[in-house]
Formats: C-alpha cells, sequence, structure tokens
C-alpha cells in the first residue's frame, strides 16, 4: 500500500517536472521568437528611415543653391550642369557615404562621363562618390529632373539617383 | 486532498490564460504595426516628372509647344505632333522612371492626346500651358510596378 502511494508520488513528481520543462522550453522559444522578431523590425525600422532619409535628400538636393537653376535671381525648378561641375570639383564631404549620380536620359548621347569641355555631348556626372571599402546595405532612390545646359541653352530629361551604403 | 488537487489545477488554467493573453496581444502589436502605405515619394516624383518633361527641348522647341501643336492638330517636327509626341515621350519617361505611367494632355476637358498604361496610381499636379486664350492641361500618372 506504502509503495504504491511512494510511485504514485513519484509518477506525479515526473509529470511535474515533465510539464515545468516543456513549460519552460516553449517560454525559451518564444523569447527568441520575439528576440528575433524585434531585431528583424529594428533592422527594417532602420532601413526605412535611411530610405526616408534619403528620399529627402532627393527632394532637397535640386533646390540647393549649388545646384539650381537661376536666371538674374530668379530661381527655377531645373539643376544648371555647369553648377554641377563646380561642385564636383569641390570634392566635399557633405553627404556621407553616398554616390550621386545625374544621368542625361532624354536626348539620347554619348555614354561618356561629362566634363567642362563636353557638356553638349556628354550624359552623365557623377556629382559626389564615396564608397565604403565595406558595407551591409546599399539603398539607391531615384527621381527625374530637369537639367540646363547653359553652353546650348538647352533643357535635358534627367535622372538623379543617390546610392547610400550603411551598416559600415 | 481535492482542494489542493483544484489548486493546481487553477494554477494551470491561470498559466494557460496568461500564455493566451501574451499570444492575443503579440499577435495585436503585428496586426496594428502594418505600415501605412502612403506614398508622398511617388507623388514628388510625378510633379518633378510633369515638370521636367514641359521644358525638354526637341527639334528645336520644346514639348510644350508640341503639346500646344497637338491640342491644335497642326504639324511639329515635320509630322502630326500627337505621332510624334507618342513616339517621343516613351524615350523622354522610359528610362527617367521605374514605375508605370500615363500622361494626358487635355484641351477643355477633351482628350487631346494620352499615353501609358497606369489606371490606378499617383497623380502629378495639373501642369497648365497657356497659348493666346486657349488653355491646355497636362498630368502624369505613376502607377508602382507589381
Amino acid at each position: 500500500m506504502q509503495s504504491s502511494i511512494l510511485k504514485k508520488g513519484q509518477i506525479e513528481i515526473q509529470e511535474t517536472v515533465f510539464i515545468i520543462v516543456i513549460v519552460i522550453v516553449l517560454i525559451l522559444m518564444g523569447l527568441m521568437f520575439f528576440y528575433r522578431y524585434t531585431l528583424a523590425s529594428i533592422e527594417t525600422s532602420n532601413t526605412n528611415y535611411e530610405i526616408e532619409k534619403q528620399s529627402d535628400l532627393i527632394t532637397a538636393l535640386p533646390n540647393m543653391a549649388e545646384f539650381k537653376c537661376s536666371f538674374l535671381n530668379k530661381q527655377e525648378e531645373c539643376i544648371d550642369l555647369l553648377k554641377i561641375m563646380a561642385f564636383k570639383d569641390l570634392n566635399s564631404n557633405l553627404f556621407g557615404n553616398k554616390r550621386i549620380v545625374i544621368e542625361i536620359i532624354y536626348p539620347e548621347k554619348n555614354n561618356i562621363e561629362c566634363n567642362y569641355g563636353n557638356l553638349d555631348n556628354c550624359n552623365n556626372v557623377i556629382v559626389y562618390s564615396k564608397i565604403p571599402n565595406k558595407y551591409q546595405r546599399k539603398i539607391i532612390v531615384s527621381s527625374p529632373v530637369s537639367i540646363y545646359n547653359i553652353n546650348s541653352n538647352e533643357y535635358y530629361m534627367g535622372k538623379l539617383s543617390i546610392e547610400g551604403y550603411y551598416g559600415t | 486532498m481535492a482542494l489542493k488537487k483544484a489548486q493546481v489545477d487553477l494554477i494551470g488554467l491561470v498559466i494557460i490564460v496568461i500564455i493566451i493573453i501574451l499570444l492575443a496581444l503579440f499577435g495585436l502589436r503585428l496586426l496594428i504595426t502594418q505600415p501605412v502605405n502612403v506614398d508622398e515619394k511617388l507623388s514628388v516624383k510625378a510633379n518633378n516628372l510633369m515638370n521636367a518633361i514641359v521644358k525638354v527641348n526637341t527639334c528645336n522647341s520644346n514639348i510644350e509647344e508640341a503639346f500646344i501643336s497637338c491640342c491644335s492638330s497642326e504639324f511639329f517636327c515635320g509630322q502630326d505632333a500627337c505621332d510624334y509626341l507618342s513616339k517621343e515621350i516613351p524615350k523622354i519617361i522610359g528610362n527617367s522612371i521605374e514605375e508605370n505611367y500615363y500622361i494626358e494632355l487635355l484641351n477643355q476637358n477633351n482628350k487631346c492626346f494620352s499615353h501609358g498604361n497606369c489606371v490606378n496610381g499617383i497623380s502629378s499636379s495639373t501642369y497648365i500651358v497657356k497659348n493666346n486664350d486657349q488653355k491646355y492641361e497636362s498630368r502624369v500618372k505613376l502607377c508602382k510596378k507589381s
């Protein structure tokens, strides 16, 4: 009789231990899942923030005095090709780890990088380039822009692209 | 003995209820934090595109003049202005954006010209072209590629 009660007690203890182990495993799995989810969520927020920042830059950049067309102090919605060349010469560190390129889409031109001597026949300007040796993510944001070439007094259809390098 | 068993059962029940509540809260958080997709960027892009298109120089003139000629059923660059636009607009827009587009040109609500395949998209502001007493409206719509 006494041994039967002991055996029953042992079985109950075993059951309790078993349930505790299962509960602990479930909690650990839940915590791991939550940790991974939170980590992924933080990374997504970070990426979204970086995209947002780049989108703000792509809106702000054509409106900077260093790029924007102006005629007798009257500003116009376009990018001055000559101003871009001047800015390029500055070799500034203004935008951090980014590469900013302006392509001339229309009219179609030779695939040559612009310099002061070939503004009428080139099709791209690397306005700014600072690419780190190591990076985890590259985000590209682009927008159409109007480009003005003072040499020929012509407007071109262009594409402004900003490549951001993150996780250096 | 019976009381003790009931207590143990009650604790088990409480644990299960807590786990369910935690799961429900987690699920609720997932549901609530769905990103709201208000695409302001596409609107800015559409406005930039519209502004850039009308200024583009082509055939010793510009697209704005081609718009006016198209609505007036005139020739532009030695051919029907609307035919010219149909050929040149894809070249102008095609490589400058990644999205699908739809561009239309209206003269007093009559459509003079349209091009592209985007139905439910984000539209640019209306760009008004004035020529003598005539007023032409043009706008571009952008749709994200699925």
